[in-house]
């Protein structure tokens, strides 16, 4: 366990507790990792509000399909910003 | 406590996440299966609230619609036209009492978020969440094996049209994306949304708070506070739009269930 | 594998299952309401159950108290609507029918009207020719009669004429030649004189 003798020698050098070290770590990776999952997603929901927005206004009688049909969208597109943002929560305050 | 500035060189420290999420004990406390706490009292007034709106609606007389009754209706019609017809049709309205269900219990759940006093979306637990969405798998699968009997989970797993060879690859990861990751990911859906709000609403709070208290840093007030009515109000409309999107991914599994073919 | 990094006395790390004990015994997060470090995305148990007895709850109250008597409301209304419209429709037809009717009559009173005004002309046609060929057959029996009148005038005058132009030729040449001329024996002079 490579992480953990690292870890390890980096605890004995210096005078930072191992707990404020696990935070760190566990806080910048947390970012790291809402901040990647946040893209995909981010670029997927403004493109399908983008085509929903359009189809809306070539045809308006249709509105109310194409609203539901976004909303769905939407909610299948954000499920992976939202698993992010689980294991944001999982690394940062775990 | 809200300050390390005792300690440190000053800064704000933001709550562990325990303390903006989990609540004491009110009813039954030690108890770990009956403890009853904020949680519980925000999903019972889920129970509560709309049960009195509908019990006051329905003992309404007479054919035009008034006062609660309007309410009542109003949500009807919007779950009947909204949610069920365009994913069902008109043999969907068999399941309409729990897809209303999901929706006013949801609503109420996540409503509370920006009301005083309780300022905790109740599904920012994964409890509530967790277990709709268990109801709404277990009901689209009843749903699939009573219309279609076991040719459902044939026609899940090994859906026409696919060269035999391919099954191999197409079966698990149908059976996973839709036994095992739609009820998960049908929860956590609702889950992280009531948390990522709460959290940020507890963010804009604590900085008002604490840039309150600090004194020289007052001036960006102006910006966190309108940031927190801003969200404030985001939030009320995420509330609402989680809570239709939930009832309508219900509804749409089991239109699925219904149809497999499609 | 069990491996712990301990720094003063804390536990930093550990990479198994096994309890630890002491400060860090809260890793149960099913029952993490005494003060330590739980995971906030798993559900705990006390949550779940009251979570699942209150939605049952509604579920229940919903399909058999509090939707019937307010879907029983919107069927009987929907369905007041229905005959409401149903009875529109029909009154619709009916007035549908009564103009069709009403067309219909005002079609074959015109048609009555047209046939009529035709015979008329027809009649009025064949007065009119019979009015015209009795006007006709006495204009020319008149004109008959008068060309006959004339005819006989004519020819009486022409006799007469012949008569005195004779008499009044053989006097004037008995006068030029200074004797009686027999009016008989001149007779064919006269009558190739005036090419009868």
């Amino acid at each position: 366990m490579s992480i953990a003798s690292t870890a390890a020698q980096v605890l004995a050098q210096t005078d930072i507790t191992a707990d404020e070290l696990k935070a760190a770590e566990g806080a910048s990776s947390a970012g790291f990792a809402y901040g990647l999952a946040a893209i995909g997603p981010g670029i997927g929901i403004g493109y399908l509000v983008g085509q929903a927005v359009q189809a809306m206004a070539r045809q308006p009688e249709s509105a109310g399909t194409v609203q539901t049909t976004m909303f769905l969208g939407i909610a299948f597109t954000e499920a992976l910003a939202l698993i992010g943002f689980v294991v944001f929560i999982l690394l940062k305050f775990v | 406590m809200l300050f390390a500035a005792e300690e440190g060189g000053g800064g704000l420290a933001f709550p562990p996440i325990e303390n903006i999420v989990e609540w004491a004990p009110i009813l039954f406390e030690g108890n770990s299966l009956l403890e009853f706490n904020k949680i519980g009292l925000i999903h019972f007034l889920g129970l509560l609230l709309p049960a009195i709106l509908f019990f006051v609606a329905g003992r309404q007389k007479g054919l035009v619609p008034s006062g609660a009754r309007n309410v009542a209706e109003g949500i009807i019609d919007f779950i009947e036209t909204q949610v069920v017809m365009p994913t069902m049709g008109a043999e969907g309205m068999r399941y309409f009492p729990m897809l209303l269900s999901f929706f006013l219990y949801i609503f109420i759940g996540n409503i509370t978020e920006v009301i005083p006093f309780f300022q905790m979306p109740a599904n920012a637990r994964m409890a509530g969440p967790l277990v709709l969405a268990l109801v709404a798998w277990a009901a689209f699968i009843i749903v699939g094996v009573k219309h279609n009997g076991m040719g459902y989970f044939k026609s899940v797993l090994f859906p026409s049209g696919v060269p035999k060879a391919l099954y191999l690859l197409v079966t698990p990861i149908e059976f996973l994306s839709t036994f095992i990751i739609r009820p998960f990911s049908h929860a956590v859906r609702l889950f992280a949304n009531m948390l990522a709000g709460h959290i940020l609403l507890v963010t804009f709070s604590v900085l008002c708070i604490g840039l309150w208290a600090a004194k020289p840093t007052v001036i960006v007030e102006a910006l966190t506070f309108p940031g927190l009515m801003l969200f404030t109000a985001f939030e009320i409309g995420v509330s609402l739009i989680q809570a239709f999107v939930f009832t309508i991914l219900a509804s749409v599994y089991i239109g699925l269930a219904l149809h497999p073919e499609h | 594998m069990t491996i712990h990094v301990t720094f003063d006395g804390q536990t930093a790390f550990r990479f198994t299952e096994e309890e630890e004990e002491g400060e860090h015994a809260e890793t149960d997060s099913h029952e993490g309401d005494d003060g330590g470090v739980t995971n906030p995305v798993l559900p705990v148990w006390n949550e779940v159950f009251w979570a699942a007895l209150f939605f049952f709850a509604l579920w229940a109250l919903m399909k058999f108290v509090l939707l019937p008597p307010l879907m029983a409301v919107r069927a009987e209304r929907e369905d007041k609507i229905r005959a409401a419209k149903d009875a529109a429709d029909s009154v619709d037809a009916d007035l549908g029918s009564a103009t069709a009717d009403y067309d219909a009559k005002i079609s074959a009173a015109r048609d009555e009207a047209n046939s009529i005004i035709g015979q008329a002309r027809e009649e009025a046609d064949n007065r009119r020719a019979e009015l015209q060929a009795a006007a006709d057959a006495e204009i020319a029996d008149l004109r008959a009669s008068a060309d006959a009148e004339l005819a006989t005038a004519r020819a009486s005058a022409l006799g007469n004429m012949r008569g005195d132009v004779g008499d009044l030729a053989v006097q004037a040449a008995g006068q030029v030649i200074g004797s009686d001329i027999d009016r008989s024996a001149a007779q064919s002079t006269i009558d190739r004189v005036l090419g009868s």
